[in-house]
């Protein structure tokens, strides 16, 4: 069988088959309803709250912190801004290279006539901290701005902005969509001083279906989905207990194992760029590496992004042209909010490396190079 | 570089002679909090430090000891060889992505240290404003100080954020308490009141299945789960099953005598059981005119079942609200109002007596076989061992 080499791990993330043994057993064995009330369901539901408070020490968070398990990372983002709305006149500020899960409900609010403005950024992909300086002000009521770039791999430093945040407005909500950077290296969104914070169990090596929002201690929530009351009211639908299972699973494996995988990957992506050089691809990458995980790279100017990928997945070499979730948008608006030309952005595509999925660095530059020749002519 | 937790006392301060018995119990509690971790504790003058633990322990092992009773104060800090670049270089990692004013205050227990106090604070504060643009020099008010601890032993203890504990006295410096636990909102404050003044706790819990449900169960577990921060990282619950009772009481006495009853019952049980382990009170959440059961002449006939025990009632004088705003303080608001049956809840009669009168209660005991049935009830309990979280 041909090899697959798969470099798009920003997109989701193969299920750790340990995961999936280990969870398994609430499918068929203890399938029970959470919320029924005889002792099977009560052990499943006491399982739920095991893998809430495993992943709340995974986030540096305190157990009297809340953590509502929702359907998605999408979903864990719309409850947080759509729970902003009372705040008549107050601006909201949201990275401008947010996801589309936080940048489109921004668009809501703001065609609800919110006042909202987004962040520009700068050249490395990170927000620019001394424009957002300029814009913070007592009248800013909530901020977005996500942890690491989907798109570029880039680093926010959250800390800073909360704190720049606060003593503009110590009554300002700060969210911070995390889904990129959970398990990639120690988070701790106490020191941050986020009052919420985003995750994703398929990024992890978990089940797709499933994302949980943190919310601090005392911090309001909006119900987004009414039903049964499960999670506290704020969440209704019975909760989707093998994939919560495997969130706090995956975790598990990815927290014992998180130092290595960062020198893992940090190493998997010098072998692979200086693959690249040894080929001769002319690569440029764009924005500053913050995490080695995730790169924005243009190999061939001359070759669309979208064509690249479409010739390397005949030969098992999986990419992107950027968020899966905005890939079929014709402009990347991250790269273009960091001033990348247009003609680049068209010729970019995403790598993103996992320390789990078979890796040839030397396999994959070789056909990377032959397509990019070929497609030259 | 070693990471660490600094621990500075409360009250144990002001002890003399004895101050190393309350150490040593306060040493022997967070051992016990944070056993999970494979940290070692171990003291240094004045104070305690616990380390050897994993980084991404850290922050629980943090949120256990600022729950420990007997703690004033936690520092997180790193420490390192004494090397003047060494302990600057530090220093200005610990304040990168701080925005904001700060001070530096360096103490020199090793008096061979070069430069002294004053002039290292002032170049190690020159060196942050150097590297981190965002902060600024305020010795008078500062939002953060960075504190760099020259020990005698080549040692060099930096930290920058202090964390307040509750303080109140190491648990089991003041006996040995067995609190009622019910599903509510009061119980769980007294114990936690009880356990900051230095009682051991142990909870006795009743139920009725099948009226009561295993979700009952599952709460009174959460809350104790709770509860168990407070009190060493751990708390003994004496499962005891009411059913019989409550239905022989439900079947031969006057219904408006349920509650009197099954209170004496309960008390009952709980001196026995006192007795057997060793505890030296019974601890309730009780105050004084909430409900039918709790007016002083509820309480006297209740309460007058227990012959050789103390009772506690640190709630006695204590508005619903001040009760709430503990509650909600130590967490177990939100899982109190969680709306499942608790015994006392089942059975519950349309018009209870509010000022029973001991013959009326005692006429109504001997409709049934009050001793019996207590034995019985007596040989269910069952003892579940909860940790903290």
């Amino acid at each position: 069988m041909e090899r697959i080499f798969y470099l798009d791990n920003a997109a989701t993330t193969k299920l750790f088959d340990e995961v999936k043994e280990r969870a398994s057993k609430f499918l068929c064995e203890d399938f029970f309803n959470p919320s029924a009330v005889y002792k099977q369901s009560v052990d499943v539901k006491r399982e739920v709250e095991n893998a809430r408070g495993f992943l709340l020490d995974c986030l540096g968070a305190s157990h009297d912190d809340k953590l509502i398990f929702t359907g998605s990372a999408t979903e864990a983002n719309n409850t947080v801004i759509f729970s902003q709305r009372n705040f008549a006149g107050k601006r909201y500020l949201f990275g401008e290279g947010e996801h589309p899960s936080v940048k489109e409900c921004a668009k809501q609010l703001e065609m609800k006539g919110y006042k909202v403005e987004f962040i520009p950024l700068d050249k490395s992909g990170r927000v620019d901290e001394e424009k957002f300086k300029q814009m913070l002000g007592s009248d800013v009521a909530f901020v977005s701005v996500q942890h690491i770039s989907n798109e570029t791999g880039a680093v926010n430093n959250i800390k800073k902005l909360v704190t720049l945040a606060k003593r503009a407005n110590k009554d300002v909500k700060f969210h911070s969509d995390g889904v990129q950077a959970f398990m990639k290296f120690p988070i701790d969104v106490t020191d941050l001083g986020v009052d919420y914070y985003t995750i994703s169990a398929h990024k992890i090596g978990g089940m797709k279906g499933v994302g949980a929002l943190y919310v601090k201690k005392g911090t309001k929530v909006n119900t987004l989905i009414f039903g049964g009351g499960q999670e506290n009211g704020l969440r209704s639908g019975t909760e989707n207990v093998f994939g919560i299972a495997s969130f706090a699973y995956a975790a598990e494996k990815m927290r014992k194992e998180q130092k290595q995988n960062f020198e893992k990957v940090k190493k998997m992506r010098e072998e692979l760029l200086l693959a690249f050089k040894e080929n001769g691809i002319e690569y440029v990458i764009h924005g500053e590496s913050g995490v080695p995980h995730t790169m924005n790279i243009m190999l061939e100017k001359s070759i669309r992004g979208e064509t690249l990928v479409h010739a390397l997945e005949k030969r098992g070499v999986l990419l992107s042209t950027g968020s899966a979730c905005s890939a079929t948008k014709h402009f990347n608006s991250t790269l273009e909010a960091m001033g990348v030309p247009n003609s680049e952005i068209l010729s970019s595509v995403r790598i993103s490396i996992s320390p789990y999925m078979d890796f040839d660095a030397i396999l994959i530059a070789k056909i990377v190079k032959e397509e990019i020749d070929k497609l030259k002519g | 570089m070693e990471k660490l937790i600094l621990i500075r006392y409360g009250e144990i301060f002001l002890k003399g002679k004895n101050r190393c018995f309350f150490e040593n119990l306060l040493k022997s509690n967070i051992k016990n909090a944070i056993a999970d971790f494979g940290a070692e504790v171990y003291k240094i003058p004045g104070r305690m430090v616990v380390s050897g633990y994993r980084e991404e322990d850290e922050k629980r092992i943090e949120t256990l000891l600022l729950d420990q009773a007997g703690i004033y104060s936690i520092s997180p800090a790193v420490m390192i060889e004494t090397d003047n670049e060494k302990i600057i270089q530090e220093a200005i990692n610990l304040v990168s992505g701080e925005v904001g004013t700060f001070k530096v205050i360096t103490n020199r227990a090793d008096k061979s240290f070069f430069p002294n106090s004053m002039e290292f604070s002032r170049i190690v504060g020159g060196r942050i404003l150097e590297k981190n643009h965002d902060l600024t020099v305020d010795v008078n008010h500062p939002e953060m100080l960075v504190s760099i601890d020259i020990r005698e032993n080549g040692k060099t203890m930096i930290f920058t954020k202090t964390l307040m504990g509750i303080g109140g006295m190491p648990v089991s410096s003041a006996g040995k308490g067995l609190l009622l636990l019910s599903g509510g909102i009061d119980s769980p404050v007294a114990g936690y009141m009880m356990a900051k003044r230095g009682t051991k706790l142990y909870a006795l819990h009743f139920h009725s299945f099948p009226y009561t449900s295993e979700l009952a169960r599952l709460k009174v577990e959460e809350l104790a789960s709770k509860i168990a921060r407070y009190n060493a990282g751990d708390l003994e619950i004496y499962m005891c099953s009411m059913t019989h009772m409550q239905e022989a009481i439900n079947k031969f006495a006057n219904e408006a005598y349920n509650i009197t009853l099954l209170r004496r019952a309960m008390f009952t049980i709980a001196e026995r059981l006192c007795k057997e382990k060793g505890f030296q009170m019974i601890i309730t959440g009780e105050s004084l005119g909430q409900v039918a059961s709790q007016t002083i002449e509820s309480m006297s006939v209740v309460g007058s079942v227990v012959k050789d025990i103390q009772i506690m009632r640190p709630l006695v004088a204590f508005d619903k609200q001040d009760t709430i705003d503990i509650a909600r303080k130590i967490n177990t608001f939100d899982i109190s109002i969680k709306p499942y049956e608790d015994c006392c809840t089942v059975f519950v009669p349309d018009n209870p007596v509010t000022r029973p009168k001991k013959a009326n209660v005692e006429r109504e005991e001997a409709k049934l076989d009050f001793a019996k049935i207590v034995d019985e009830a007596y040989s269910t309990i069952e003892k579940v061992v909860i940790r903290a979280r």
